[in-house]
């Protein structure tokens, strides 16, 4: 707005000018003062102006006028085709489940709710695996880590239930995908690697055993529970999980990877929880001890670490383990027979004799054999974070 | 031969496997053939007369179509599978592929083909030429008439993961190539420079359609996208002066397994206006192919290139891995720019294990029918819903997981069978 007021910076002797201008502030921050003030007093008496002053003015963030993604999932399909689509909190990651008889409008809403049914997390909930039992996840290091790395990996181990440590060995066959194939033949369901740079934990991998996804996070601003002043000790009972904030589908995705770390019954009494806050891509987790102390007002004590972190890449499948330098393989043909795997060598092996023929007794072997997880030797990518697709400063994807 | 419908389906563990499908069919009768294990792609040559397989350590092979069933699979009789050479030709296979010769260090070049496709150089239909992506990212372009060994080898264009998907464009010497990475690109084939790539995507390309004016593409970061598309420059080498950009995108709930182009474009819905009636799930003359175009195109390509502008119409066919089919109309699109938009939607219940299907390859019949094909670790019969149902009775190993299904569908009756399909049918499955 054009001043009509006498601007200070016309006046060439720098004393009175800034005599004059000092003079000009002081007086426009006593005017805002007294408005506000006449304002608080009106308000005192007059509750419902101030609730409609404050629905008014309501400041534009970057979080409010996000841009919208036709991934997001939200409970009403009509507010997803929107252009400006309020983010929301989700603290339960299952999708609700819509009816059956529904329109064409409500299609695509159960397509979203039958792709989340069918992810690689389904078996957490269906309920197959025992509720009681924590999911085992093994934790582990880049190699050759330091002392930093490993204090946070104890850390992690206390927050997750089922949690265990192994010190990552340096070699060819410990390649994180290995590692991984290994994991899930011996009953873990997930694995997490913490990658150490300049002596200090810098990312995290977590890998969904047996064959789901790969999700790779930056690690910043990680303090530790000694280090939080007036930290609480945290239990062994199983905690309460609360995810905020994630709307999209790679959000939901992600979301369910954390909800699987954790065992699908808490146990309340432990009043603990374990809160994982999606805003602008960046994950805070943190992790708490409540108590009630009334109906009306909860005390929060902070155990845990805490620590931020942003996905960087979501792959399909397990980390890829190259196998340079590996010998030829023959052609082999397949006979097509029930429930059996019998294998013919079409090559001329003088050595081998007779594979094709396989006794009842062998077949039995291969077949568990052949579940193994085997990693891929090349990587899938689902979503990788490229600067390219920030177009605006109100872009998201979780 | 010339009034019978028949689909050709391969999986990675080399099951081949043809089926006549005639005019009332309660029980199509098939033929199968055995090819090697480990397939990465399997590809029919535009005529039908040929097709080419190639995998991991597995050598681009070209077979003849007949011949793959009429002979008898060469592992049947145990004492002369031993006495054949490891390069000797099984029977039925036409021409193999030689590897590189051993790279700098003296060591052997491994052999892992993940893409494949039939070149077309000129406009006659051509069984010689070929274009094989490898999992390092290479690009190799055979001649069978020429020699075993490739005749160009471009390296690390696909720069991560390896070449996923390849694609011959509409253009003259374009070929689209898409990686495991977030990479889509343009390569010109005289010389396998890449012309332009795309941006924006942000997961691996699953599966490309081209199509005169624009290119499909179905990511997984579950977004089908639509690209515009410009011809190499006349003269190898210059310089590219319009680089194809993503027009629009669509986000499809789950992630879609493949695309394809119905070969329909906005000359041929002029013409079909009047004649179709309210049929939206394809159309009536769009004779339509999962690998490319069958002769009866070839003419209706011609008229095409002529008309398509930006504001084509084109049906995109996209499966989804739960066994819904989708079929998604881009229509009536105002001329200022191009916009997805969804017209109809049918669903088929599909009792398969959801979570096991992850590739479905539709194609469209000409009249409007979807045939799809997908794989399932118990059962995975392939379903042609028609109005009708017919299956392919196809049955897999439990623990092998066919990663590829491939089929083609042959000539057709042009036209004179109007039937639209009903669309609440039910995916049957009958074994």
């Amino acid at each position: 707005m054009s001043t009509s007021r006498f601007e200070p910076s016309s006046i060439k002797n720098k004393v009175k000018r800034e005599e004059v201008a000092r003079k000009q502030k002081k007086q426009k921050r006593q005017d805002k003062l007294q408005r506000r003030l006449a304002q608080a007093k009106v308000e005192a008496d007059d509750p419902v102006a101030k609730k409609k002053r404050r629905e008014q003015n309501v400041p534009r963030t970057l979080d409010n006028t996000r841009e919208f993604d036709p991934s997001f999932l939200t409970a009403n399909s009509a507010s997803s085709s929107s252009t400006t689509a309020q983010p929301e909190a989700s603290s339960s990651s299952n999708v609700p489940d819509h009816g059956q008889a529904h329109p064409s409008e409500h299609q695509p809403q159960d397509e979203s709710a039958a792709d989340l049914a069918n992810d690689s997390f389904a078996s957490y909930f269906s309920g197959v695996a025992d509720p009681t039992l924590p999911p085992k996840v093994l934790i582990t290091t880049s190699p050759k880590a330091t002392r930093v790395t490993y204090d946070f990996c104890d850390e992690l181990v206390n927050i997750f239930p089922g949690g265990e440590f192994i010190r990552r060995k340096k070699g060819k066959g410990f390649e994180m995908g290995r590692i991984a194939g290994w994991a899930a033949g011996r009953g873990y369901s997930h694995l997490a690697v913490v990658n150490e740079d300049m002596k200090k934990p810098n990312a995290v991998t977590i890998v969904y055993l047996p064959d789901g996804p790969t999700a790779y996070f930056k690690l910043t601003s990680i303090e530790l529970s000694k280090k939080i002043r007036g930290h609480a000790r945290p239990t062994e009972h199983f905690p309460e999980l609360v995810l905020n904030g994630f709307v999209t589908r790679l959000g939901h995705s992600v979301g369910r990877l954390f909800q699987t770390l954790f065992p699908p019954m808490p146990e309340f009494q432990g009043r603990q929880v374990v809160t994982l806050h999606n805003q602008r891509d960046f994950l805070f987790f943190r992790r708490h001890r409540y108590a009630f102390r009334s109906t009306e007002k909860v005390a929060l004590q902070e155990i845990g670490p805490r620590f931020t972190l942003k996905l960087r890449s979501l792959k399909k499948g397990l980390p890829a383990v190259k196998n340079l330098g590996e010998p030829s393989k023959t052609l082999e043909f397949d006979t097509f027979e029930e429930g059996t795997e019998d294998v013919e060598m079409a090559t001329n092996d003088p050595k081998e004799d007779g594979k094709g023929e396989e006794e009842v007794d062998k077949q039995v072997e291969v077949e568990p054999k052949s579940k193994k997880a085997v990693p891929p030797t090349e990587d899938e990518y689902q979503w990788i974070w490229k600067p390219e697709l920030e177009t605006t400063r109100r872009t998201f994807f979780l | 031969m010339s009034d019978s419908q028949h689909a050709i389906s391969c999986t990675s563990n080399g099951a081949l496997r043809l089926v006549h499908l005639g005019a009332e069919e309660n029980a199509p009768s098939t033929q199968t053939g055995v090819l090697p294990m480990r397939l990465c792609d399997w590809r029919l040559s535009h005529s039908g007369e040929t097709f080419a397989y190639g995998g991991d350590e597995v050598e681009l092979s070209v077979w003849n179509t007949e011949a793959a069933f009429t002979r008898l699979p060469a592992g049947d009789s145990g004492s002369e599978s031993k006495k054949r050479k490891r390069d000797q030709l099984l029977p039925g296979e036409v021409w193999r592929s030689k590897n590189l010769p051993n790279d700098g260090l003296g060591l052997r070049r491994p052999v892992h083909i993940t893409a494949l496709i039939y070149l077309q150089p000129s406009s006659s239909i051509s069984h010689h030429h070929l274009l094989a992506g490898t999992q390092e990212g290479h690009i190799r372009r055979y001649d069978t008439r020429a020699a075993r060994r490739p005749v160009a080898n471009w390296e690390r264009i696909g720069k991560m993961g390896g070449i996923s998907t390849a694609e011959k464009g509409l253009h003259e010497h374009e070929v689209f190539v898409g990686d495991h990475g977030y990479n889509l690109m343009a390569l010109d084939l005289r010389n396998g420079r890449v012309i332009y790539g795309y941006k924006g995507l942000s997961g691996a390309v699953s599966s490309i359609a081209p199509s005169p004016e624009l290119l499909a593409s179905a990511c997984q970061d579950r977004f089908l996208r639509l690209h515009s598309t410009f011809p190499p420059p006349a003269v190898e080498g210059q310089q590219q002066e319009h680089k194809g950009e993503v027009v629009d995108k669509l986000y499809m709930k789950v992630i879609p397994a493949a695309v394809v182009w119905d070969g329909i474009s906005d000359s041929m819905r002029v013409a079909d206006a009047a004649a179709d009636s309210d049929d939206e799930e394809g159309a009536e003359d769009g004779v339509w192919d999962a690998m490319d175009d069958a002769e009866d195109d070839d003419d209706e390509f011609e008229l095409n290139t002529t008309f398509v502008s930006l504001s084509a119409i084109t049906h995109v066919t996209v499966s989804m891995p739960h066994g819904f089919v989708p079929v998604w109309l881009v229509g009536n699109i105002p001329h200022n720019y191009a916009h997805v938009a969804t017209i109809e939607w049918h669903e088929y219940n599909s009792i398969y294990p959801s979570n096991a299907i992850f590739n479905l390859i539709p194609l469209v019949y000409p009249y409007g029918w979807l045939l799809t094909m997908g794989s399932t670790p118990s059962y995975g019969p392939a379903q042609l819903n028609a109005g009708r149902t017919v299956s392919l009775p196809y049955r897999f190993q439990a623990d092998l997981v066919p990663s590829v299904v491939l089929a083609r569908l042959s000539d057709n009756e042009a036209g004179e069978d109007s039937e639209e399909p009903a669309s609440d049918a039910p995916y049957d499955l009958a074994h």
